[in-house]
């Protein structure tokens, strides 16, 4: 007795069923398992960010509120403490310094930060991976970032040679360091994080306050608040506290450069979970309604049948239900699974990225759960629209033949045209036309695939013309030297008597607070030369502009942020100097990628600030073969802060884009590949299932395989065509949505697709539509010619 | 006399499926002289339609041999049996098999198109008396209209042989015998050796030959010497 007689017969009808359809089964299931990856990789990826976020800020006091000052005295502490909602302060010396590393031609930098004496710091804690907390009394000990020595293979034991307020000191390594302030740490200037070139050191206090004459004195707070508390108000008492002390303009942690790229690499990951998937189920949806439809179609009569010999609505329903079910709960398990593997694998890319010191991996079940639930739910309410109909079906109604494929003249025939196409091609636009709905939906899902490789690769077109602008139009430099305090403007001279330097441009930048309104950003204004080359705005046309001899020029961005026009005035507060706030009239916009800047004159900002003509930034273009000799004189310059060299930033960006482009190009274009050749195999085997009586009966009337597959698949090809554009056009609305993500304050990528993007997006949809096309021509060349001759439909 | 349009010798069609075999004709051995028309009786499950199907170039002997003007279809690749359906036979089937997106006119175009010297849509549709049902889709042509339709799409290329299975198998009397006249008319008209296969054995009384065929084997064949008018004979 085999084990099949306690399987009801229904159920055993529907593994036939599903034997019979596993093709459309299988490939439905691929692409929920797709969507539902997608989902719970992201799902993942931001509770365990989210997590592990949440409690390295808490375990390391990250602080709620950031202030420069030039130098305050420490009793301004307890002013500061007892501002309401302050639950702790550190006030600290914080200072970027010079490294001199003897194996790079180029000088280092370092943000240096003191840490009390005795004991970890209250707020911004750091977390020590190896060696030991600097040791009162020893003013050379120096904890490292984790990051920096990993990247230069340094251990606790090595030295360092820093350049400490103009003089060189030797350091010693006694431990390495982590900390929330710095997970994203990028040095003033550049771009990117350059690990191997840039350092954080925690020192002592009473090492730094002697170096920098800073006795009983900070230049830097860090504010953690109690929970509820006003951080706005708070920042606004600090910033009339240190004002007199060359306040810069408190912030907040969302204003923190770390901080708010983490944080937009989280949101990022959140959002991204929204784009993809949704597509994803929508196509799964449309494959399987279409499917299930199909079926029921053709089991009109067993229907009847069933609900004749006494099955209620309610069987009948279930037992199509269950059909759908099969590709719902394999592609959501699929999925879940794809999902928390591909989760797991980035948050590990992820820890190792951001030098993270741990990641909390506690992903709720609720991620999991809810994915498959949401596989379930597609595939069920899919087939529950077609069953619907089934279930409404009057037994003896259902048993009565379908009544032939009605067709009418349609538009198509009205055209003067129509006469002359070959029949089959008016056979293939009878049939598209026949089934609007369908073919609007079926070209919807190609176009889907198609746009999802645009969207899935803009990214490369986004960087090499952002690169280009900022790269090629706006800095023109080779270097970019930091002063730590203004310098005469005659500086340019002595920087121009370096060896090599061909080109020398100073600019003074100021931090500023510039309002609209109620509207206000801190951002930093540049006096610009009155015919800058080295670093020039341009605008919407990627033509320089000059500032003008009056106003100013801010980034587009920035304007759009504050509601102003150009031709508006603006309200611009100087965090420096003697503070001066001057009324001013924008003059422009610039069109730039990074970061948000305002620009004016340099004489007109010198002159606000009521100093001597000074600048605080040297540009410089160099002769390539003195390229090590200049770099030499910089690092016994004692007054050259930090340098940041531009060939430098464009190799990290372009080893990043690169190691990144090639896994999401394949990533994305499997993704598209699978929606392209899910919906056109989907498309083309129910065409095939409702017409393959018809095309048995064109093969018995001479007509050759390939004669009646291009009836066939000329209609899934005619889809194709339409989707080319349509996919093109989202996939632009798609690259748009993935703009936004972008942390716009820091960079914001241009909406650029080359038209390559879209002829190589076009391609690659045509190519999987080809390959499924293919498939079922294999089906075409099958087809028994005899059997469609026995039977009535 | 010249060579006849088709011969078959021995020929013997088995179909096995799983367990059971099938001799659905058993060394069928008949002669179809060019212009004739032809009637193929016997009951059900007798092989005839398999001997048409044969014959059609839609499926192959298991073994015998069947001569199309001499030359031996069994020989022939499934390709070359496609391009020999194209441009030597018309197919007229019991369940009309049109196009349900092409009009009547549109259907016999569909042929016309790929045939090498075929008279025109409208010519075959006059045939069957349906000049003015030209532009009207098969959902809106009753059956025995399809089935003319059918024949026009099949006599449109001017075939040499024209294949018939059980064309009125699904059509009242009357409106069996307009399509008979059809078909009569389409063998006078083009010299079109045409084979019928029916049940009705009335129809025989029309034809120039009748074939029986019982349990795969030709039992009797009877050559006529006077034909009846379709609308003569008795259903
Ligand atoms: N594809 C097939 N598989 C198995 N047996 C078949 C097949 N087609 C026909 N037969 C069998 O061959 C015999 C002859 O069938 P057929 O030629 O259709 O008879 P007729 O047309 O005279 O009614 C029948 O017994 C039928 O069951
Ligand atoms: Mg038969």
């Amino acid at each position: 007795m085999s084990a099949g007689r306690f399987i009801h017969p229904l159920d055993r009808k529907l593994l036939r069923d599903a034997r019979r359809l596993w093709g459309q089964l299988l490939a439905a299931a691929m692409i929920l398992a797709s969507g539902v990856a997608v989902l719970v990789m992201t799902g993942y990826l931001f509770e365990s960010l989210q997590q592990t976020q949440r409690a390295y800020y808490e375990r390391y006091n990250f602080a709620d509120v950031f202030a420069h000052a030039r130098r305050a005295p420490l009793k301004l502490g307890d002013d500061i403490r007892n501002i309401p909602g302050v639950s702790a302060a550190s006030l600290r010396i914080r200072e970027i310094v010079r490294l001199d590393i003897p194996d790079l031609v180029e000088p280092a930098s370092a943000t240096i930060v003191s840490v009390p004496r005795y004991g970890p710091p209250g707020v911004n804690g750091v977390r020590l991976s190896k060696g030991r907390y600097v040791a009162p009394g020893r003013h050379s000990e120096v904890i490292a970032s984790k990051e920096f020595a990993d990247a230069r293979g340094l251990a606790p034991g090595d030295a360092l040679t820093v350049v400490i307020n103009g003089r060189k000191r030797d350091l010693s390594i006694v431990g390495l360091g982590q900390s929330p302030e710095f997970i994203y740490a990028i040095a003033p200037g550049d771009l990117l994080p350059m690990r191997d070139r840039y350092a954080i050191l925690w020192m002592a206090r009473d090492s730094l306050e002697r170096a920098y004459d800073l006795d009983g004195a900070f230049n830097d707070v860090a504010l953690t608040l109690a929970p509820g508390a006003d951080a706005q108000e708070a920042i606004r008492r600090l910033d009339h506290l240190l004002e007199p002390y060359g306040g810069t303009g408190a912030y907040a942690r969302e204003d923190q450069v770390s901080h708010a790229f983490i944080q937009s690499e989280i949101d990022q990951n959140k959002a991204s979970g929204l784009i993809l998937p949704p597509v994803f189920l929508a196509v799964a949806a449309f494959m399987l309604h279409v499917a299930v439809t199909r079926l029921i179609e053709m089991e009109r009569e067993q229907i009847g049948l069933l609900k004749a010999f006494g099955y209620s609505n309610l069987d009948v329903a279930i037992h199509y239900l269950k059909l759908a079910l099969i590709p719902g709960i394999s592609g959501g398990l699929l999925g879940a699974g794809l999902g928390s593997w591909a989760g797991e694998a980035t948050s590990v890319i992820y820890t190792k990225f951001y030098n993270l010191p741990f990641m909390i991996r506690d992903v709720p079940a609720s991620v999991y759960v809810g994915g498959l639930l949401v596989a379930v739910g597609v595939c069920a309410s899919a087939a529950a629209i077609a069953v619907g109909r089934a279930v409404a079906l009057d037994p003896a109604v259902a048993m009565r033949p379908q009544a032939p494929a009605s067709f009418r003249r349609g538009l198509l025939d009205a055209l003067w045209f129509a006469k002359h196409l070959p029949v089959p091609v008016r056979i293939v636009l009878r049939n598209v036309s026949r089934r609007p709905i369908r073919a609007a939906l079926t070209t919807l899902g190609i176009a889907a695939g198609c746009s999802t490789i645009v969207a899935g690769t803009f990214m490369y077109d986004a960087m090499s013309h952002l690169m280009d602008v900022q790269f090629q139009q706006i800095q023109r430099h080779d270097v970019m030297l930091t002063f730590p305090l203004e310098q005469p403007a005659d500086i340019v001279y002595d920087v121009a008597h370096l060896p090599g330097v061909i080109q020398v441009e100073g600019v003074r930048a100021a931090p500023i607070r510039l309002s609209h309104g109620s509207r206000v950003e801190r951002v930093s204004l540049q006096g610009l030369p009155d015919r800058p080359d080295l670093n020039r705005p341009v605008d919407a046309d990627v033509r320089p502009i000059a500032p003008p001899p009056a106003g100013v020029l801010m980034s587009r961005h920035l304007g759009e942020k504050l509601g102003l026009e150009p031709g508006d005035t603006a309200l611009v507060e100087v965090l420096e100097g003697r503070r001066p706030t001057f009324e001013t009239q924008v003059a422009g916009f610039v069109e730039d990628y990074v970061g948000q800047a305002a620009y004016m004159r340099r004489e007109l900002l010198n002159r606000a600030l009521g100093e001597a003509p000074s600048i605080s930034v040297a540009y410089v273009t160099l002769d390539a073969q003195r390229y090590e000799a200049f770099f030499a004189a910089v690092k016994r310059s004692p007054i050259v802060q930090a340098a940041s060299i531009r060939v430098l930033t464009i190799h990290e960006v372009e080893k990043t884009m690169e190691a990144n482009s090639s896994i999401i190009t394949f990533v994305f274009s499997l993704f598209a590949g699978s929606i392209c050749f899910g919906v056109v195999y989907n498309s083309a085997r129910i065409a095939l299932s409702e017409r393959g009586r018809e095309l048995a009966s064109l093969r018995v009337l001479g007509f050759t395989r390939s004669e009646v597959s291009f009836i066939l698949l000329g209609e899934v090809g005619l889809l194709t065509l339409f989707a080319l554009p349509l996919g093109g056009l989202l996939g632009y609305w798609n690259a748009a949505l993935i703009a936004t993500l972008f942390p716009a304050d820091l960079i914001r990528a241009p909406l650029i697709v080359t038209v390559e993007r879209y002829a190589s997006a076009m391609l690659y949809t045509v190519f999987f539509a080809f390959v499924s096309g293919l498939i079922v021509r294999r089906r075409i060349d099958r087809l028994d010619l005899v059997a469609v001759l026995k039977t009535r439909e | 006399m010249s060579a006849p349009a088709f011969e078959t010798r021995g020929l013997t069609k088995t179909y096995v499926t799983g367990e059971v075999t099938v001799h659905a004709l058993r060394g069928v051995d008949l002669i179809v002289p060019e212009g004739e028309f032809v009637v193929l009786l016997g009951a059900s499950g007798s092989g005839k339609s398999t001997l048409l199907n044969i014959i059609g170039g839609l499926d192959t002997a298991t073994a015998g041999a069947v001569l199309f003007r001499g030359d031996d279809l069994t020989q022939l690749t499934s390709r070359q049996l496609t391009l020999f359906r194209r441009e030597h036979v018309g197919f007229v089937f019991q369940f009309y098999n049109l196009m349900p997106s092409l009009t009547a006119r549109e259907n016999v175009e569909l042929v016309t198109e790929i045939a090498r010297d075929p008279m025109t849509a409208e010519d075959a549709l006059a045939l069957v008396r349906l000049e003015d049902r030209m532009d009207h889709f098969p959902a809106q042509l009753s059956g025995g209209q399809q089935q003319r339709v059918a024949i026009a799409r099949a006599i449109v290329k001017r075939p040499e042989v024209l294949l018939c299975d059980e064309p009125t198998g699904a059509l009242d009397s009357e409106t069996g015998a307009i399509v008979l006249e059809a078909l009569r008319r389409a063998n006078e008209q083009t010299r079109t050796t045409t084979i019928v296969i029916t049940h009705n054995a009335g129809i025989a009384d029309m034809a120039d030959r009748v074939v029986f065929l019982a349990d795969g084997r030709v039992r009797e064949e009877r050559v006529n010497s006077t034909k009846k008018a379709p609308t003569e004979i008795s259903w």
